[in-house]
């Protein structure tokens, strides 16, 4: 998978970086917009994580120009904009997903997974972890043959945990990435930590294995090692 | 008081003081030019009374303080006319002459101010009332004259060729009543001095005086009148550009404040002053507000690619399996303290375009019912881990405010929410009631209390009612939105509390 990052800001970029090595992608970085424009007009990439804020051409322009050029590669926006009207113009221009910093390293791998899933039909749309099934289309998972009963933010959650397997990922980043409004922390720890319970409850009606486990102060990890 | 009332007040006075005082100069002048015409009159009288008293030298005038003066006494005189006869009332003709165009009485006294003479009809004239005026130039008076007593005595009536002596009677419907302008002079007759008071009967002149006054009231009404109508057109047209400015500047304030005050470039007055001035103002301050505005916008992007950085360095960090415990509590706490950075970063953005009007919005019926639901359903989780009851009540299911639902959503729900999080056992219960036509939505806890002298500040931007409080992840913000956000929406709130047993928040929306 070949990915191109637009992102001014070296530290960031280095972060990405480092990210995406980890989970084995390729990628180019650009560090301003004219630059970044032309790179991503003239080579194929996977994907484009876009800073909205850059020198040269800015972020919008970038989508715009490359949406003119007929290039359909998915976007990703990348942004230190919160405001819902900046999302809405970003992706009304045709970026695929938008991120608002800050953001947790698990958030931006979901999300990237996400679009890979979406955008380039990877193998199908079933993501299987042992003897737990995800359909990504149709939002539902399974144990074995058992549909397992989720709401959506339960879902989202195990969807989210699935697509970080085997990585730990804090309850911040848990936070961000499904209910993406600002809530307060104590709020959103709770609120995280009984849904989590419930989710787990529903797995194990179903089968005795813990895929979801606590890990103390950090936060939650899905595996399907058995043990640890 | 409008200047306009003011300006037309103080312009009418002025002019009605005009007008009163030349209506007052002109009536004086008249009064003035007849007061001279009577006062010769008078004059006259007198001297040639006078003269004839002098010239006279015997008992003739004496004689009438016995009697009235018989016209046998006077008979081969010759200044004297016999016009003697039974008084035809209807059939008397007021004198014509210009002069001497009245009837005169008139009474002699002495020194010590006995009567020495008199016209018989001033004898039936108070005598005390007369005496009186001696002494005095002139004097005005009013006579009441019996009719009754002309009936019964003969009345004598002398004409002169120039004036009338004694008194004349003249019934004008029926009116006996005599103003009468007098006069006493004091003169020498033989070795003493006496004095001749005379009387003149004025009435003529009186019924011109009061319809001259009648005429002017009515004239100076009329005025005040017409002077009110042109004082408030002109103030009105004076003070149009005011009221122009003053709209102006309500429509500048409503909306926002790139709006300027319209000026009038070929107008060099005080008021094209003044709006450049203002104009100049507001441009100051639209500047300052921008640069507050821009200010608040840029700190919170500044802030936020340092925390993304930190966060993504800390994330890395926590994927190393070789942490030890005491690493790991720190790092969570970090992120912890990070994320709390983040969302005070996201409220303050918030709050600055909430302040800064950039969030305008269409309000829309909000069903309460609904809003409250779900944001109860939202703190139930926390409630319920903490052993609080939650309760929510509402009578009417069905009442709704009009405004902008994420707004209000955000607004309740850091009330609740605050008072969820300041209660440690007990209950925090959510009421919605009608309350005369309003809606009114009281969130009460009994959670630790707010001391009295720090109600008012609750609303404060960072303000903490105990600095103890603070845990470091939360920043006391959220209420200052959620306070301007009920203001955006014309609701009042207030505080009701007590330390340690509770607090209550009331919420007061207008009926729509």
């Amino acid at each position: 998978m070949n990915i191109l990052i637009v992102e001014d800001n070296l530290r960031i970029s280095d972060n990405i970086s480092y990210i995406l090595k980890n989970e084995s992608y390729n990628f180019d970085i650009s560090y301003n917009g004219n630059d970044g424009y032309q790179k991503a007009l003239n080579n194929a990439y996977d994907l484009i994580i876009l800073d909205l804020m850059l020198p040269g051409m800015d972020g919008f322009e970038i989508i715009e120009a490359l949406r003119g050029n007929n290039i359909d590669t998915p976007i990703l926006v990348l942004s230190a904009k919160s405001q819902v009207e900046d999302k809405v113009k970003a992706l009304n221009l045709g970026s695929d997903d938008y991120i608002c910093k800050p953001f947790a390293a698990a958030e931006l791998l979901a999300r990237i997974k996400s679009i890979f899933r979406r955008k380039h039909d990877l193998s199908s749309n079933i993501i299987k972890i042992d003897a737990l099934k995800l359909d990504t289309n149709k939002k539902e998972a399974w144990i074995k043959k058992n549909k397992l009963d989720l709401t959506q933010k339960e879902y989202e959650l195990l969807e989210f945990l699935v697509y970080n397997k085997n990585k730990v990922v804090s309850k911040i980043a848990i936070g961000q990435y499904i209910w993406g409004e600002s809530l307060d922390f104590f709020t959103m720890s709770n609120f995280i930590d009984v849904h989590i319970s419930n989710l787990r409850k529903k797995m194990e009606l179903l089968c005795n294995k813990k895929y979801i486990r606590t890990k103390r102060g950090l936060g939650f990890i899905l595996t399907d090692e058995e043990n640890q | 008081m409008k200047i306009r009332t003011k300006l037309t007040i103080f312009f009418s006075v002025i002019l009605f003081v005009m007008m009163m005082a030349l209506t007052v100069w002109y009536q004086y002048r008249h009064y003035y030019f007849v007061k001279t015409e009577i006062d010769k009159k008078l004059d006259m009288l007198s001297q040639k009374l006078i003269d004839r008293i002098k010239f006279e030298k015997n008992d003739l005038f004496r004689n009438f303080m016995d009697m009235p003066p018989d016209f046998k006494d006077f008979k081969g005189k010759p200044d004297f006319k016999d016009i003697r006869g039974k008084p035809d009332f209807s059939k008397i003709d007021p004198p014509l002459d210009k002069v001497i165009n009245n009837y005169t009485w008139y009474t002699v006294y002495d020194d010590n101010l006995k009567a020495l003479e008199t016209t018989n009809l001033s004898l039936k004239y108070p005598l005390d009332n007369v005496k009186s005026f001696i002494g005095r130039k002139y004097f005005i008076t009013k006579l009441r004259l019996d009719p009754d007593y002309f009936r019964q005595h003969e009345l004598n009536f002398f004409r002169e060729i120039n004036f009338i002596m004694g008194l004349g009677f003249y019934p004008e419907n029926g009116n006996y009543n005599f103003f009468c302008m007098g006069k006493s002079t004091p003169f020498q007759f033989e070795n003493k001095t006496n004095y001749l008071v005379i009387l003149l009967p004025v009435n003529k002149y009186k019924s011109y005086f009061e319809k001259t006054i009648i005429n002017a009231v009515f004239s100076l009404l009329f005025l005040i009148w017409i002077i009110i109508m042109l004082g408030s057109f002109y103030s009105k047209y004076t003070l149009e550009p005011i009221n122009k400015i003053i709209n102006d500047l309500n429509n500048i304030s409503e909306n926002s404040l790139s709006g300027r005050i319209g000026l009038n470039k070929n107008n060099k007055d005080e008021i094209s002053a003044i709006s450049a001035s203002i104009n100049n103002l507001l441009a100051r301050i639209e500047n300052a507000f921008n640069m507050e505005k821009q200010f608040i916008s840029d700190v919170s992007h500044e802030f936020k690619t340092p925390i993304a950085i930190l966060q993504l360095n800390i994330d890395n960090i926590s994927n190393n399996p070789n942490l030890t415990d005491e690493d790991i509590d720190k790092i969570t706490s970090s992120l912890e303290i990070l994320y709390s950075l983040d969302t005070l970063i996201q409220k303050l953005l918030y709050l600055s375009r909430l302040e800064s009007d950039q969030k305008i919005f269409v309000p829309k019926d909000i069903n309460l019912k609904e809003l409250l639901d779900s944001i109860i359903n939202n703190l139930a989780v926390t409630a319920d881990l903490k052993g609080l009851k939650l309760v929510f009540t509402m009578e009417d299911q069905n009442l709704s405010v009009k405004g902008d639902r994420d707004l209000l959503y955000f607004s309740f729900y850091n009330i609740i929410e605050n008072a969820v999080k300041y209660t440690i056992k007990g209950h925090v219960s959510v009421l919605v009631e009608r309350k005369e036509g309003d809606a009114r939505i009281m969130v009460e806890d009994t959670g630790i209390g707010i001391p009295e002298n720090k109600i008012n500040k609750v609303f404060d931007k960072f303000y903490r009612v105990d600095s103890a409080r603070n845990d470091g992840k939360s920043f006391g913000i959220g209420l200052s939105i959620a306070k301007r956000i009920l203001d955006l929406h014309h609701a009042a709130v207030s505080i009701e509390s007590i330390e340690n047993q509770g607090t209550k928040f009331i919420i007061d929306f207008p009926y729509k």
